[in-house]
């Protein structure tokens, strides 16, 4: 490839892969067809309101063009490194360019598709697959809740997650005999360990959609997404506008900038009267001087990033309460890779079905019905397998379980809250755990070195049958719940015997406190 | 009783009204439900209904986050005037809900 061909492939590889990233700001700017309408029917504030910084997607619009800008300038840099010589192998070259793909994948990252946690030295990674392609990917992949239909390739991206748990507190040294117990006991109860924890892909499909949604229903909804997410996104698109428009939190320069580019824009658009290639062009100039205006907000960057990190957040949890008012049943696939400390990799398929149903009651005016008890019911099933036997007899699946649960809501008037549980759970171990001592470790207590590189626990086969019913309390507007159950297991995984137990407690959510 | 919030005639805001006086918006779809999901003005969020705030000096934008039932379907976040009636403030096509997020400018006078 010559350096002028280079050159040019460049530039247009990262603008192109900088627009499709942010490529689904739809309303902003909106269509030649709105504004010819406002500017028909000569409104305007409403065409004011169509054009301005504060119209809906309008950040996301400002964000794309700002990053192009940025990428841009990466790509001219790195192009000419290369016509000062330097060929594109070359590390100033490369790195540029290198540096202008992090920027990319980065800002998947940023933009919320990608989501990180952290607790003690795990931390997890997880993709919104849905998320990533609505930033990568073509407009007609894009599924919503609200969608009327949506085509089935669609239905599994939506529906599609995948995370990835790591431990930077790696223990791939030589265990010591003293802790080969303690090691394998946390292998067996679930305590990880090692440099790769878990990895989880999990596909949720949904049933038929319901077309029946009222506005009581609707609102109801959308008042049970949690407040600090609304919050948080209101705040970070705050932060954005105030500057220019805020006159007691905005900077008076930067105001000024705004209001006068804003007059200038809806002046130059009712210049055109009408005519679609000049409306075309007008409001691509005047959203680029918006953006230059954005751009001179201190921190615009992190501002951005904020934002649509809020954005993605925010509409994560709205999915799922929408979710769960359109769809009465749903249906998952899982499947778990687990890595647990001298223990063979185990791999778990698992299967989840759940329906909920709200009761209604006849309303006291005829044609009315208003709500009554909620019935949720949880079906699961799973298998797993050692993915290695290290050698041993042992069968291939170790164990299968599945459980059964229902929670039944009743409508109550007054403060205080019941819900009422039942639920039974079944494992099988059909085979016995499995521990893996590497042949370089010794028989705990002896300095006798171990053969192989398996080993077999405890007779661990057989059933377990688990049975819990409980009635949870709960105090209507708190946190306050008690929790009152009765459980019987016929054993635990590594103890034959019976155990019978009750439980209560009382839980509060402290993090409430500091919630508006 | 006329809506609180009028035109304004300047740049400078979208809409206008007198200082301390109260106005309500709310969500309306003439074709599938909708709702306001949180809304903001001058220092005061509110994250249910209903969204009431105190009209303030100066120029404060008015965020709202709306959601609707039904893709394409016109959303107009409007001042449910003392009246009765409404005064729309903003409208558009809900034709991608993971943008819900607008502001409008409001400006005490």
């Amino acid at each position: 490839m010559s350096t002028t061909t280079y050159r040019a492939w460049l530039i247009l590889s990262i603008v192109t892969t900088a627009t499709r990233i942010l490529a689904m700001a739809q309303e902003y700017p909106p269509s030649v067809a709105t504004i010819q309408d406002d500017l028909a029917r000569g409104d305007d504030i409403k065409l004011r309101t169509d054009i301005e910084i504060g119209a809906p997607g309008s950040p996301d619009e400002i964000a794309k063009r700002l990053l192009a800008r940025q990428l841009l300038q990466i790509g001219e840099s790195a192009s000419q490194s290369i016509q000062n010589g330097a060929s594109p192998a070359a590390s100033a070259s490369t790195s540029l360019v290198t540096k202008s793909m992090s920027s990319i994948l980065g800002l998947a990252q940023e933009a919320g598709a990608i989501t990180t946690s952290t607790s003690g030295s795990t931390t997890t990674l997880t993709a919104n697959v849905q998320q990533l392609f609505n930033y990568l990917g073509p407009d007609r992949t894009r599924c919503y809740v609200i969608s009327p239909t949506c085509p089935f390739g669609s239905q599994l991206i939506r529906g599609a997650s995948v995370s990835v748990s790591l431990n930077s507190l790696a223990n791939s040294g030589t265990s010591s005999s003293s802790n080969l117990t303690s090691a394998a006991l946390s292998g067996l109860t679930g305590v990880q360990n090692p440099v790769f924890n878990n990895f989880t892909f999990q596909e949720n499909l949904h049933g038929r959609k319901k077309t029946d949604i009222t506005q009581e229903r609707f609102k109801a909804a959308i008042d049970e997404i949690e407040g600090d997410k609304k919050a948080a996104l209101i705040n970070a698109f705050l932060a954005l506008v105030d500057p220019i428009s805020d006159t007691s939190k905005g900077n008076a320069a930067l105001t000024a900038k705004y209001v006068g580019a804003l007059g200038e824009c809806v002046t130059n658009l009712k210049g055109t009267r009408g005519d679609a290639q000049q409306v075309a062009k007008v409001e691509q100039d005047c959203v680029n001087s918006f953006a230059d205006i954005v751009q001179q907000i201190p921190g615009v960057d992190g501002l951005l990033t904020n934002f649509m990190q809020a954005e993605a957040a925010y509409n994560t949890v709205r999915d799922l309460a929408l979710t769960k008012l359109f769809y009465d049943s749903t249906f998952a696939l899982e499947y778990d890779l687990t890595n647990n400390a001298k223990q063979p990799l185990l791999s778990t398929f698992k299967v989840v079905y759940g329906y909920q149903h709200q009761f209604h009651h006849p309303g006291p005016k005829p044609g009315t019905v208003i709500p009554g008890g909620m019935l949720q019911t949880t079906l699961n099933g799973s298998a797993t397998l050692y993915n290695s036997l290290q050698g041993s007899s042992e069968p291939r699946v170790r164990s299968a379980q599945g459980s059964a649960q229902v929670d039944y809501t009743p409508s109550t008037s007054g403060k205080i809250q019941a819900m009422f549980s039942a639920g039974y759970y079944f494992q099988y171990m059909i085979a016995n755990g499995l521990i893996n001592l590497p042949s370089t470790d010794f028989v705990p207590g002896t300095v006798i070195p171990l053969p192989s590189n398996a080993s077999v626990l405890l007779n661990t086969t057989g059933p377990i049958n688990i049975g819990q019913g409980k009635l949870t309390l709960s105090i209507k507007g708190t946190s306050i719940k008690i929790p009152l159950a009765v459980t019987g297991a016929s054993r635990t995984d590594l103890i034959k015997a019976n155990r019978v137990g009750g439980n209560f407690g009382i839980s509060y959510d402290f993090a409430s406190l500091f919630k508006k | 009783m006329p809506c609180v919030l009028s035109d304004c005639p300047t740049f400078d805001a979208d809409y206008q009204g007198a200082i301390g006086s109260k106005f309500t918006v709310t969500a309306i779809c003439a074709t599938a439900p909708a709702a306001i999901s949180g809304a903001a003005y001058a220092g005061t969020t509110l994250t249910k209904a209903p969204f009431t705030f105190t009209v303030a000096s100066g120029v404060s934008n008015l965020a709202t986050i709306v959601e609707g039932a039904a893709l394409n379907a016109l959303i107009q976040i409007v001042e449910a005037c003392p009246g009765g009636g409404t005064k729309v403030l903003r409208q558009f096509d809900m034709t991608d809900p993971d943008h819900s997020i607008s502001a409008v400018r409001i400006k005490g006078v």
